[in-house]
């Protein structure tokens, strides 16, 4: 029972508050294009046990998975998270989600005692590895995507402890926007912990921390009530991932869906084993992918925290494709496997909720990575982003166009900070006409996106997908049109792979077609 | 500036009100009239010209009228502004459909954009393009800049937008284009590099084409608007309220008409606001409750102006005062959708044919119908009488509506006032509540012709226990533009990082712009002496790309030392951490420039009689009990006197609603407080 509805109300908007003034203290400080810019990153708050409270509406692939790194930061450190400091991590294998992603957690103590944390992640443009850029179109194990960090202190007292990231400053290509960027993301845990604790002194903090619990129990309830209507009920789904960038064709992943009186389980059984590339999906990011589903189709007006998801068991075989094993490469799991995964668990409620199920949407983020050393001024530089395309029609709905679609919501690079900072020009960003599927409600079209290479020796990594298979129709709708790669150069098209890394000689043009989304329903036939 | 007198004209979906305050004898007339949507000049000269004659004041003595206009709102919400062709860099012309990318709702999943102001067929590729350092890598031939002028001429726009990549570095390019452009056709145009020169292509180009949607149709409107008034007025300026909370000469406004987005939004706060400075209220919810449409602010220490905006789905990187609008008036009409749920609004009776009660020949149930059914309203007295009621015509559209409910009219009555409240504190509870405030802390402060009315059911939907009625509720945002003061704002890209000339470099450019705010704060009828000037600079460290909006007290020198420690300072307070290898960046000076309006004066309540009630009414309450209320008239009112609900208040321009559990106190300025019983 909720003791005071308008207090309620009142803290859970407050603590809403604190995460967004977190995301923007972290972009309004942050050096590299893809935060500042691109606000690739994402901010909450957790309860002392690191089970999340609220969020920013950032980045839904970061948001569903940071609870497992605070949880792991709370069991590899525990009492050394001491009040002033704050803990980094990106490994995978324990609570990350890919190299580049770098989590920092933040413990706010009251009177001596660890009440809460708050945490952010960010994308850095680069973290070692094979390739510029960190995100390799061809990488075979973790240690060829960049450094590895278990959860580590490297704040204390609240200043950054430079002793503590020497191996992340000689692995980086661009150590000096690394600094700028953590900079920005203790940042952002300074401005959480003081808002927090304003929060806390305005409501009292024993009554704030008993909302933390309520707001998890009522979101627990409010979901469990939306599933309700659907108890009993069973369904699957399968499609397939292009590629794996390591000799792996159409890798299946396959989901059943229950639910019960409890909520829902979700099994992943039939899904293939680990692989050999990189579309591995940490199971951080499987799980953040499937909670997102049950948001969207179920949480509208259901505060996103740790009890929407309390109701949901996951069924992940360990070292398979969805829960992969050390040191299995990941980097392509987080931004692709990720989208497949939501379309297979849509596609399996499209079963059971037809008329709430939108289209398959273009289901990649063509993530795009760019690093050399740039003429101008004879250093090195690491360009990163993604790029949007068709989203799927729903019944009464068309698709949109040129649109980031489900687990990403990054913007754009504007092309005059991407020429500005980078050697690279823009020579086409247009609507790919045509590309989304037909139907009573058209699938939205995918974006052309040109980019020309201007240095020498510049590496060009691409991770995509539905490059062979389509972005499905539903209800009769048409598929989405596949997205394409290529290279340009000397008026010479050369296709590039679904997952690529090639050396570009200057002047290059780099064109990525993404896909269009699916159609809903029967075209009118005339 | 001292100014004899001066008119306020506020321009609203149903009413226009005026407002003409005399300094000298600190007496204030006002005046109401049925606003004319179809050309909103009609009813402002109207209500000029009526409001001299009925007071018999001399027009050659009003030396300023201020206009709060919705012209270019309503073309925003209504997406009935002009044809615009777009001329951008080849290429790029999908950058206005693209936007950022994202979608607002990351769980949306179906996510849609507001259609671009500019179709593909539009937007036309110019050859030619700049690099980052302004440099020209394609140049703008003259065969080019022909080509694309007779292609953007061919579809005979009215606007012409032209905005190319990198202009705010170089501005020549578009500075050609636009010169051809004007060489060759009347057609209004503007160049990005003059609207916003900012980078970011996607919000530099969405503004730009943004002025060019607005400008044909606001700048003409205020050139009409001006003729009509100097005929009138012939000693009289006109200024208009802009979004940012300042007001401009009308005759200045082209190429700045996005300015004026809010125009007629932002006056309400301002006005409402008068009223808690005068009370020493910290926290006040501003209601600003007309015939058509609700304006909110939820203000806590002062107004506040955003840096963007949007309106109808179209962001806007303008300075705007922070107002909600919603569709919720008195004339909000009710209906009943496929699945038999009743809703009120946004449509709009408006002023004609008015509500069903008018007997203009409105058919459709409004929330003054229902207010009338309910006993709140006096069909002898609405608006002073000038607008008689019918009540067998508002029982008669309400009846099409409670036999489709299967309830009485009077029940369905109480069903329309509840939703068109819930509507109102669903808005209120977005600028409180989902901001994290507390909206039980916050003092309601309801105007407009309809606010007052449905305040205390508001007041107790939200848990808030005071409100405070402005004496004059029905014109409380045409004295918000009295009270307003005349502002200019002028920026200039500086870009410079440390270096020893900087001191030389800032102190010229802040000087530069000091001129040119106060030449065009004197045009605009400022007297240098009364100018008051604010220098401001946004600085950042080498590579972020947002910046810390910096204070600098002007005058005297080290602005580069005074303005560092100040980012540092700055810096540190808002993130935590300042970085002392980094290199400072200055990236825009800014001088605001003002000119204060005479000071607010508050009335005089000079009634020290106590006033008994007028009459009796019956009134029915929310439990849907009848019960019998004391009628009062406002201005019998003795100053202190106090009135335990249930009572009706009335005055000229709205009527106050006294529920039970309530009482009524009118303060000696003028004030009517309203304040609940201990719950």
């Amino acid at each position: 029972m909720i003791e005071d509805p308008i207090s309620f109300e009142v803290i859970k908007n407050a603590l809403i508050s604190c995460a967004r003034e977190m995301s923007q203290a972290l972009r309004r400080t942050a050096f590299s294009p893809n935060i500042k810019e691109r606000r690739d990153c994402s901010c909450a708050l957790f309860d002392k046990d690191g089970h999340l409270i609220a969020q920013s509406k950032d980045i839904p692939v970061h948001l569903g998975a940071m609870p497992l790194s605070v949880k792991s930061c709370i069991r590899a450190l525990d009492r050394n998270l001491e009040e002033g400091t704050m803990a980094l991590l990106n490994d995978p294998y324990s609570g990350g989600s890919h190299l580049p992603d770098l989590t920092l957690v933040a413990p706010v103590f009251v009177e001596g005692e660890r009440v809460a944390f708050t945490a952010n992640r960010a994308h850095h443009a680069d973290i070692g590895g094979v390739s510029p850029g960190s995100m390799p179109g061809l990488s075979t194990s973790i240690h060829e995507e960049g450094v590895i960090i278990k959860p580590r202190i490297i704040v204390e007292n609240d200043n950054l402890q430079k002793h503590a990231i020497t191996d992340i400053l000689s692995g980086t290509l661009t150590p000096d926007e690394r600094i700028g960027d953590l900079s920005a993301q203790i940042a952002a845990n300074h401005v959480g912990i003081a808002r927090l604790r304003e929060v806390g002194n305005i409501h009292q903090w024993p009554d704030l921390i008993r909302t933390f619990q309520e707001l998890q129990d009522y979101s627990a309830n409010r979901m469990r009530n939306a599933l309700a209507k659907y108890k009993g009920q069973t369904a699957s789904f399968s499609d397939t991932l292009d590629s794996d960038g390591a000799g792996n064709w159409e890798i299946p992943i396959s989901v059943s869906l229950t639910i019960s009186n409890a909520g829902a389980i979700v099994d992943f059984q039939g899904t293939s084993e680990q692989v050999n590339g990189n579309v591995n999906c940490p199971i951080a990011s499987t799980l953040s992918s499937v909670y997102y589903v049950f948001i969207a189709l179920f949480g509208k007006d259901i505060p996103v925290n740790e009890g929407c998801w309390s109701v949901i068991e996951v069924k992940i075989p360990e070292g398979s494709l969805l829960n992969p094993m050390y040191p299995a490469a990941v980097s392509a799991g987080n931004v692709e496997t990720s989208q497949r995964i939501v379309d297979v668990t849509l596609g399996a409620f499209s079963e059971i909720a037809p008329n709430l199920v939108p289209a398959a949407s273009q289901g990649t983020m063509n993530n795009l990575t760019i690093g050399g050393i740039d003429p101008r001024i004879g250093k090195a530089f690491s360009f990163y982003e993604t790029i949007g395309g068709g989203s799927g029609a729903s019944k009464g709905n068309e698709g949109a166009s040129g649109i980031h679609t489900h687990m990403t919501n990054t913007l754009n690079t504007p092309i005059e900070s991407l020429e500005t900072e980078y050697p690279l020009m823009v020579h086409a960003y247009s609507i790919r006409k045509g590309t989304g599927g037909d139907g009573q409600w058209r699938g939205g079209d995918g974006i052309i996106r040109e980019i020309e290479i201007r240095g020498e020796g510049c590496t060009i990594s691409i991770q995509s997908e539905r490059r062979r298979s389509q972005p499905w129709g539903l209800n009769g709708g048409g598929n989405g049109e596949s997205g394409r790669n290529a290279l340009v150069y000397e008026g010479k098209v050369h296709a590039l792979e679904a997952k690529s890394t090639v050396l570009a000689p200057n002047g290059a043009i780099v064109r990525i077609e993404t896909p269009g989304g699916g159609g809903w329903g029967p075209p009118a036939s005339d | 500036m001292f100014i004899m007198r001066m008119i306020g004209v506020d321009v609203g979906g149903t009413f226009t009100d005026v407002i003409m305050v005399d300094s000298k004898t600190g007496i204030e007339y006002v005046h109401k009239v049925p606003s004319t949507p179809e050309s909103q000049d009609k009813a402002v000269t109207k209500g000029v010209t009526e409001i001299l004659e009925m007071n018999y004041i001399n027009s050659q003595s009003i030396e300023l009228v201020v206009h709060g206009t919705t012209v270019a709102t309503n073309a925003m919400l209504e997406r009935k502004g002009a044809k615009v062709v777009l001329l951008t860099t080849e290429g790029l012309e999908d950058v206005l459909e693209i936007g950022r990318q994202n979608r607002d709702d990351i769980y949306s999943l179906r996510a849609e954009r507001a259609e671009p102001l500019v179709d593909r067929t539009n937007r036309i590729g110019v050859h030619e393009r700049l690099n980052s350092e302004g440099k020209a890598l394609i140049e703008l031939t003259d065969a080019t800049i022909s080509s694309v002028i007779s292609k953007a001429t061919a579809s005979q726009p009215d606007s012409i937008a032209v905005s190319l990549l990198f202009s705010y570095q170089n501005q020549e390019h578009e500075r050609r284009l636009l010169k051809a452009i004007n060489a060759s056709s009347e057609v209004y145009a503007v160049a990005s590099s003059n609207i916003l020169p900012e980078f970011r292509e996607f919000e530099r180009t969405s503004t730009t084409v943004l002025e060019a949607y607005l400008g044909p149709l606001v700048a003409g409107y205020l050139q009409r608007l001006d003729t009509s008034l100097s005929s009138i007025c012939p000693k009289s300026r006109l200024t208009v309220m802009q979004s940012n909370g300042g007001t401009m000469l009308a005759s200045r406004a082209k190429g700045q008409t996005i300015g004026l987005a809010i125009s007629g939004l932002a006056s309400g706060a301002i006005g409402g606001w008068e009223y808690a400075k005068q009370w020493s209220i910290p926290r006040a919810i501003t209601l600003d409750m007309g015939g058509t449409s609700c304006d909110i602010s939820a203000i806590m220490g002062n107004v506040v102006v955003k840096p963007d905006n949007e309106v109808g789905g179209l962001p806007l990187r303008v300075p705007s005062v922070d107002v909600k609008t919603i569709g919720a008036g008195g004339g909000s009409i009710a209906w009943i959708d496929t699945a038999s749920v009743l809703h009120v609004g946004p449509q709009s009776a408006g002023a004609f044919p008015g509500p069903a009660a008018y007997g203009k020949g409105g058919k459709d149930a409004t929330v003054t119908d229902a207010n009338l059914v309910l006993g709140r309203l006096n069909p002898e007295f609405f608006l002073g009488g000038n607008v008689p009621l019918d009540l067998d015509s508002a029982h008669e559209s309400i009846s099409k509506i409670s036999s489709c409910l299967d309830l009485t009219n009077e029940e369905t009555a109480l069903g329309i006032i509840r939703i068109s409240t819930a509507n109102m504190v669903n808005a209120i509870r977005e600028v409180t509540l989902e901001r994290g405030s507390d909206p039980r802390k916050f003092t309601l402060i309801p105007f407009g012709g309809a606010g007052p009315t449905q305040a205390i059911d508001i007041a107790e939907a939200l848990g808030i226990n005071e409100v405070l009625v402005p004496p004059y509720p029905g014109i409380t945002s045409a004295l918000g533009l009295v009270c307003t003061d005349l502002r200019v704002d002028v920026m200039k890209t500086v870009l410079l990082v440390d270096d020893a000339r900087n001191e030389e470099t800032l102190l010229s450019t802040f000087s530069a712009l000091e001129n040119e705010a106060a030449e065009r704060l004197i045009r605009q009828g400022a007297s240098r002496k009364e100018i008051r000037l604010k220098w401001k600079i946004d600085m950042r460290y080498v590579g972020q790309s947002h910046e810390l909006n910096i204070d600098i007290p002007e005058e005297g020198t080290n602005i580069v030392e005074r303005s560092k420690s100040e980012f540092e300072r700055a810096h540190h307070e808002s993130f935590g951490y300042i970085m002392s290898n980094r290199e400072i960046e200055w990236v825009t000076a800014r001088v605001v420039a003002k000119s204060e309006s005479g000071e607010f004066r508050p009335i005089k309540h000079r009634v020290n009689v106590t006033s008994e009630p007028i009459g009796q009414r019956r009134v029915l309450l929310a439990d849907g009990t009848w019960m019998m209320a004391d009628v009062y008239r406002r201005w019998d009112l003795a100053a202190k006197q106090e009135i335990v609900g249930p009572a009706i208040i009335e005055q000229l321009d709205t009527t106050t609603y006294v529920t039970p559990d309530w009482n009524a106190t009118q303060e000696n300025d003028g004030v009517l407080w309203l304040r609940r019983d201990e719950r």
